[in-house]
């Protein structure tokens, strides 16, 4: 998808030189974006088939040499939307977003190719096995369930390209401040390149795990392994990995979408402290997902839950912040009184429109995910079905909802192409926010009232309870609205991609000013106080428990192939 | 353009948002509670 | 740094809410006895079974009137024993492990829901007051019959006899 500068009289020629500056980073975007939609569209289609499921319709039986069971179908659904939809739209976002936010292309655009080669390769390499029905084992690859090596190499080559990504946009970084001494950097830009380090330390925990413990055991050069200590390697990275997903949300929420709106930033500075906390605070929170482990002191789960609580503080700062930042632009266009300008928002606006959904379903996904956070209270709910309720309003709305809102801007701007029937987009983000309502409600209440378990094929499931029934018909809902918007939204990007229709001048990527044009102090705009922190925090909350886990190793479990 | 330090329609939003917030998470806190010790 | 005197109110009152929160979590565990599992011990899941292991065996054991302890062993796809009987009343202390692969374990209506590993004991106790059918199920994917694995923990009316 590249954007073809065609030469256009007067008005337009200033930007499309400008496109064309940037034509490299467009066609990687554009790679990157391609390949994360055309994983979500089979992604999709697995959820459509697992809701069928719940309600006791097997539908693996018409897919059968592609997706055998339901346990295959959920493998491929959580890698393909929680890994790759996510992963390769972020870095192609981010390609954009830094590089248009500092006004200065990549500084080694080989880098970046490279990154995309590794990414594209793993997912390859990482296909193969999980459609031979060799690796289900799910997103979360729990040992000793062992997969065959080659999705724990495809894995880590797909990690290993998002760094190589993150270090080509660090050198442009670099780049920009060299040439431009004194100057505060830009805030997308600044935000985008914490999350990509944030990133970086995050996944350190999975290539541990991965390359000192299960590849090695699944080529057979180790006998056995130690669950609890892969699950703690893996848990380290799989706390921030949801703030990877949420803080490229979080960017254009901050960065952008008050632009859409007509309004402003309303704190740069607090935005700024928001992402340093981010990085600061991700990482060492890991054992709240280990809270019903055995082997993990309750000391240390205990102090990982003040962390979390600790984390939890900048999204509530962000609701409030970007709340505010909508105002002022709900007020610029006319808005009166205590919530006139909610009204007065560009609600024709399908970007706008999706992306602020996707801020009220998280507003719900934030509450159940302090519940999760809760320590003890999490008892209730733990490995029930509340936590895909939940998860379905983080990373299935906040981030993809938003990332679909992105989309309607950022696909007519690669391409230079107008949006294809924007009422249709507009549909695709209402039924995806009725779905998703729908779905997260059903599923919220089934876990905490019938603990009805996760990743579980219900509908076969000798413990089935006709009291689920009405709850399951709700979520099954909820996927009918789902798989509408779906339709819609593939519709829309085809529609874009083939339209004829060209656009007279590019699409500029929406930027937000600052309502105070003052700098924003030094303290955040420099890495090294924040970045120190983050590692001592880390050794600090994760250092004891491993060093006893690893010196107590005991790999005694062999691999087991259980599908 | 309105003066940005004032936006009370967003504190109002967070008001209500707060009192959901302590609504939903005071029902699982309480199911815990009612569902007993576990030591 | 300048912070907006509005948004100055919510950051008190988000503090505020997750302290709150915070004392009843304390209050919770360590007042009302609602605890996550611990640290208990470790096993060889590839010798559990083995004579001489408490799982070599699993089942039921009465310590004390009222008070019993019970060795549960997670297979694919099986709970050893499948069903528990205890009269109404009893405080009941499980010792759950893996032999293969990891599983989970929860008890309908209790707050006994946790990860069951091999190589780990999980112990977690409940006073079962009301007689009923509690179902026990495996939360945790452990392969294709995953679920199908699932047991009964039957509380009956206590017996007059026994006071």
């Amino acid at each position: 998808m590249s954007v073809q500068s065609i030469p256009q009289p007067a008005a337009g020629a200033d930007a499309h030189s400008s496109e064309a500056r940037f034509s490299l980073e467009n066609k990687l975007t554009g790679w990157h974006i391609g390949v994360a939609m055309a994983a979500l569209s089979i992604g999709v289609t697995l959820g459509i088939m697992q809701g069928f499921e719940h309600l006791g319709i097997d539908l693996y039986k018409y897919t059968a040499p592609a997706f055998k069971t339901y346990y295959q179908g959920l493998t491929i659904h959580g890698v393909l939307n929680a890994l790759v939809w996510t992963t390769f739209f972020i870095v192609g976002f981010f390609t954009t977003a830094i590089t248009r936010s500092l006004d200065r292309p990549l500084k080694y655009p080989w880098i970046n190719v490279l990154g995309f080669v590794l990414m594209f390769v793993g997912l390859l390499m990482a296909t193969y096995p999980l459609l031979a029905n060799l690796a289900t084992v799910l997103y979360t690859f729990y040992p000793p369930m062992q997969a065959h090596w080659t999705f724990y190499l495809g894995l880590t080559l797909v990690v290993v390209g998002s760094w190589v990504a993150g270090y080509g946009f660090y050198f442009t970084l670099h780049a920009w401040r060299k040439e431009n001494p004194g100057k505060r950097t830009p805030f997308i830009a600044l935000a985008s390149t914490i999350t990509m380090v944030m990133w970086q330390i995050a996944t350190l925990g999975v290539a541990a795990e991965i390359l000192t413990m299960l590849l090695p055991w699944s080529l057979g050069l180790i006998e056995g392994t130690d669950p609890l200590l892969a699950r703690t390697y893996f848990w380290y990275f799989g706390h921030p990995l949801v703030y990877f997903w949420l803080l490229p949300a979080y960017v254009a929420w901050y960065g952008m979408v008050p632009k859409q709106a007509g309004g402003k930033m309303f704190s740069d500075s607090l935005a700024r402290l928001v992402f340093w906390l981010f990085l600061l605070l991700s990482t060492p929170v890991g054992f709240h997902h280990q809270y019903t482990d055995p082997g993990i002191p309750q000391g240390w789960k205990f102090i990982h839950a003040l962390l979390t609580y600790g984390v939890a503080f900048p999204s509530l700062l962000t609701a409030f912040t970007v709340a505010a930042s909508l105002e002022i632009g709900g007020r610029a266009r006319g808005g009166k009184g205590w919530f006139g300008w909610i009204r007065k928002l560009p609600w024709d606006n399908p970007s706008y429109t999706a992306q602020n959904l996707a801020m009220i379903i998280f507003a719900f996904g934030g509450i159940s995910g302090i519940t999760n956070a809760s320590y003890n209270v999490n008892l209730a709910v733990h490995n029930t079905v509340w936590i895909p309720g939940h998860f379905h309003l983080t990373v299935g709305s906040a981030t993809t909802l938003t990332f679909f809102g992105i989309a309607y801007w950022l696909v007519p701007k690669l391409t230079g192409k107008q949006l294809y029937k924007p009422k249709l987009a507009l549909a695709q983000a209402w039924t995806w926010f009725f779905g998703m309502i729908l779905f997260g409600n059903g599923f919220h209440l089934l876990g905490l009232h019938y603990g009805v378990p996760r990743r579980t094929m219900l509908g076969a499931a000798v413990y089935r309870d006709p009291a689920w029934t009405p709850f399951l018909i709700e979520v099954f809902v909820g996927v009918l609205f789902l798989t509408t918007s779906a339709i819609l939204f593939y519709w829309v990007i085809i529609g874009t991609l083939t339209h004829k229709k060209r656009l007279e001048k590019p699409v500029e990527m929406p930027i937000a000013e600052a309502a105070d044009p003052t700098p924003v102090p030094a303290w955040l705009d420099t890495w090294k106080p924040w970045l120190y922190g983050a590692i001592a925090l880390i050794i600090i909350a994760y250092g004891p428990m491993l060093y006893t886990l690893i010196s107590e190793m005991q790999l005694t479990s062999p691999g087991f192939r259980v599908w | 353009m309105k003066d940005p330090d004032t936006p009370k329609g967003a504190l109002a939003l967070m008001l209500v948002y707060v009192l959901i917030i302590i609504a939903l998470w005071s029902n699982v806190y309480f199911t815990v509670l009612s569902r007993g010790a576990t030591q | 740094m300048h912070i907006d005197r509005y948004e100055q109110i919510w950051i008190r009152i988000s503090v505020a809410v997750l302290v709150i929160f915070m004392i009843g979590i304390v209050v919770a565990g360590w007042s009302l006895s609602i605890q996550v599992p611990g640290v208990y011990g470790r096993v060889d899941p590839n010798t559990v079974t083995e004579p001489g292991s408490p799982w070599a065996e699993p089942g039921l054991r009465e310590l004390a009137p009222g008070k019993y302890e019970v060795y549960i062993l997670a297979q694919i796809w099986t709970f050893v024993p499948g069903e528990i009987r205890v009269p109404a009343g009893s405080e009941v202390t499980f010792y759950v492990t893996s032999k293969d692969v990891q599983h989970g374990f929860r008890i309908q209506d209790t707050n006994l829901s946790f990860m069951v590993l091999p190589g780990q004991i999980s112990k977690m106790t409940h006073r079962f007051e009301e007689p009923g059918e509690y179902d026990f199920v495996c939360h945790e994917y452990c392969g294709v019959g995953h679920h199908t694995m699932a047991g009964k923990l039957i509380v009956e009316e206590a017996v007059a006899s026994n006071q």
